[in-house]
């Protein structure tokens, strides 16, 4: 069987803003160590979260200035700042001449490049420190000036599409300059999007990922939800992420970056473009929210069609696998999603491929999620191992697979790496990645 | 504001214990944080244009309300009486009462283009003495307009210059044949500034043609207000309805070409006066002119 697609797709660069590691340096050689990016924050337990713990990138005044200057970061709320910074790592490694603080407005339009940046819940960092306080004491003021504090840069802030027009603005791309939302499936779905945009000709290239931020807003609701997030961790943070582990009480809420510079197999080689990997295939499908699938919870149907559609589109056999990447949160719906990859791959249990977490070190870093872990997929493709799934060594007992999973990193070849990702709302996403042979 | 570090809270002062220089050196303080080219920033005087790169501060023109924003937070003034602009209307102007916030209403900081300005703007308000020693060294918002398109003309000059060296063939031809225009275009230009009469006419001509629209536009206005008095006694309310949307419109666009009135009058008045300010910069952005020229005219 062969590829359902017309135009044969390509990874040139990659961007990483994780919280074990800024860049893709660090944040290999902490997958590579199982380094966890999980930490206790003050401000979650001043706020008297029952979860204190979360993954924030080493980000502070210092990295943000190197890239950008004062002026250029006061108009960006937090993940914009990620989502820029990973935009620039993926830029430079495809090729591209990038110095921010040189200027950047007199670079050309780059008119066969666009950007697809998804974000889960952006902005909040603007809305709760800048917007709400003056919203607040707005009543108090003169007709017309209740608002005025806020200044012009809030609605850029705000605005869903913040994370990529900022990156867009940055690289000055002239192609399609969209973010797309869908959950914790929003990485991944960023990737499908582009994936499709080049293979209908519209663009020659895309930069595709997701973006979140770190703001105790962002995470409030579901420490809300209470068992959605991991609470019986405050004091080992690093273990609280635990995915496909028998201990496994929730997620733990992160944030970061992740973007990756896709484009046409003739547009990277006509650039002489370094070629990391490429993308075979890609689809995202919703589960309906029936027949077990609910706003939170996937329909394993759905899950089990999305991977399924993937396979068949790309005319991969199964067998060929040679690394799963995971959903896999650390919550109780990791059993139910290693039983829909068993289903949708139809392997003897035995001959199941290896299976990972890359969120057992770096927490959930929701809209960013699917695109820091294609991140590190493409990496692991190109260097030739395989991360380990920390946190696990008692594995649940409903995961039937426990052979499979990783616990040190291993050094191996991969062909292809299978990676997928599901969303509030019932929504799942899926890319099949392929080693570049040189052909 | 992500990574941004803490900055000092600047207190408002009373706008009239401050010297003319300290107030433009706090206002030229209070929008550090918009000004994207850093080097003009640092060394911006009066007379540094807020808006543009060449030899502006680089604020965006997104930002142009937060800079009277943060002049109306720096300072306090006693100009915080409201008084109706007429019966019953909404608008209102400020005179002299307790001491309070500062406030500049909509269009009084049209002009208001360098920090220089700015103090001007707030000395024509009164919510400061008028100071004519300082006066001097600001140049006039007409020259501020003038010889920033000089400047964008030379760095234009400039880049296209440096990109025709680049190319050959039929591509450098039709690349010089463009420059050609451009310096035919920046020498009329350098004439026009040397002559503080020509320019004085010339920005005439645009403010007549400006007023024109004006005057137009009100025309349409009156013409529309007439039909609606005729329709109120008819008592087509559809009709009626349909005026009054036309009216609504016919002022929205008064409004803003009264702005750009106000913005050319102030230009042409001021083209043809100049001072040892104007003088001054004429002549850097006539220098830069040339020397653009001349090395454009040395690549055909």
């Amino acid at each position: 069987m062969s590829s359902l697609y017309p135009k044969r797709v390509v990874i040139t660069g990659v961007g990483a803003v994780a919280p074990n590691g800024l860049g893709l340096a660090d944040y290999r050689a902490a997958l590579m160590a199982g380094k966890s990016g999980i930490s206790h924050h003050e401000d979650l337990a001043a706020l008297k979260f029952a979860c204190q713990i979360g993954g924030k990138p080493p980000v502070g005044p210092d990295e943000a200035e190197a890239l950008l200057s004062g002026p250029d970061l006061a108009k960006l709320n937090e993940a914009m700042v990620y989502a820029t910074m990973a935009a620039v790592e993926a830029a430079k490694m495809s090729g591209v001449a990038v110095d921010l603080k040189k200027g950047y407005n007199d670079t050309p339009v780059d008119w066969n490049t666009g950007a697809i940046i998804g974000c889960g819940i952006g902005g909040m960092d603007t809305m709760c420190d800048e917007l709400g306080p003056v919203l607040a004491a707005a009543a108090d003021q003169d007709p017309g000036m209740g608002v005025r504090p806020m200044g012009t840069d809030i609605v850029p802030k705000i605005m869903e599409s913040s994370v990529s027009v900022a990156v867009g603005k940055f690289l000055g791309l002239g192609g399609q300059t969209t973010t797309n939302s869908s959950a914790c499936n929003t990485g991944t779905e960023a990737i499908f999007e582009a994936f499709k945009h080049i293979q209908l000709g519209f663009s020659e290239s895309m930069y595709a990922g997701g973006a979140e931020g770190t703001h105790p807003g962002t995470w409030s609701g579901f420490d809300a939800m209470r068992d959605v997030l991991c609470s019986k961790f405050n004091d080992r943070p690093e273990k609280g992420a635990q995915p496909m582990g028998a201990g496994a009480c929730g997620f733990v809420p992160a944030g970061g970056a992740g973007v990756l510079r896709l484009e046409t197999l003739e547009s990277a080689q006509k650039r002489g473009a370094k070629i990391l990997c490429e993308v075979v295939a890609s689809y995202c499908n919703s589960g309906g929210q029936r027949d077990g699938g609910t706003m939170t919870f996937p329909n394993p149907d759905g899950v089990m069609r999305c991977i399924q559609k993937v396979l068949k589109d790309s005319g991969v056999d199964p067998k060929r696998i040679s690394l799963i990447n995971g959903h896999l949160t650390s919550t109780g719906a990791d059993p139910r999603e290693v039983g829909s990859w068993i289903k949708a791959l139809e392997l003897p249990l035995e001959k199941f491929p290896l299976i990972q977490s890359t969120k057992s070190m770096i927490g959930h870093t929701l809209g960013a999620a699917g695109a820091l872990e294609c991140v590190a997929v493409v990496d692991q493709i190109v260097n030739g191992y395989v991360h380990p799934s920390i946190n696990c060594e008692d594995v649940h007992p409903q995961i039937p697979i426990g052979n499979s999973i990783p616990h040190e990193m291993v050094k191996k070849e991969l062909e292809y790496v299978i990676k997928a990702s599901f969303g509030f709302g019932d929504v799942n996403g899926c890319v099949l990645f392929k080693r570049w042979d040189g052909k | 504001m992500a990574f941004m570090r803490k900055q000092a809270v600047v207190e408002a002062v009373d706008i009239n214990t401050v010297t003319p220089d300290d107030a433009e050196k706090r206002i030229t303080a209070g929008v550090k944080k918009y000004a994207t080219n850093e080097a003009n920033f640092a060394a911006a005087d009066a007379n540094t244009p807020y808006l543009g790169h060449i030899v502006g501060m680089g604020i965006e023109s997104s930002n142009l309300a937060d800079i009277t924003m943060s002049i109306e937070r720096q300072f306090l003034t006693k100009m915080t009486t409201k008084v109706p602009l007429s019966e019953g209307s909404a608008e209102f102007k400020l005179t002299a009462g307790e001491l309070g916030k500062l406030r500049i209403l909509d269009g009084q900081d049209a002009l208001a283009a360098t920090p220089g300005l700015s103090v001007k703007m707030l000395m024509d308000l009164g919510h400061m003495a008028k100071n004519d020693a300082y006066l001097e060294k600001v140049m006039s918002f007409a020259y501020v307009m003038a010889c920033g398109d000089g400047w964008k003309m030379a760095d234009a000059l400039k880049k296209m210059a440096a990109k025709a060296e680049k190319l050959a063939d039929a591509e450098r031809s039709e690349a010089l044949a463009n420059l050609k225009t451009l310096v035919a275009q920046a020498k009329d230009y350098d004439a026009l500034l040397a002559d503080a009469a020509k320019l004085a006419a010339s920005k005439a001509k645009a403010y007549a043609n400006d007023k024109g629209g004006f005057d137009a536009l009100n025309s349409e206005l009156n013409l529309t207000l007439d039909k609606i008095k005729g329709v109120s006694a008819g008592g087509d309310a559809a009709q009626l309805a349909k005026l009054r949307g036309e009216e609504a419109e016919i002022r929205t666009r008064l409004k803003m070409s009264a702005a750009k009135l106000r913005v050319s009058q102030e230009v042409s008045e001021a083209a043809g006066k100049r001072r040892a300010i104007e003088d001054k910069k004429v002549a850097e952005v006539r220098a830069a002119l040339q020397t653009a020229v001349s090395s454009a005219e040395k690549l055909s």
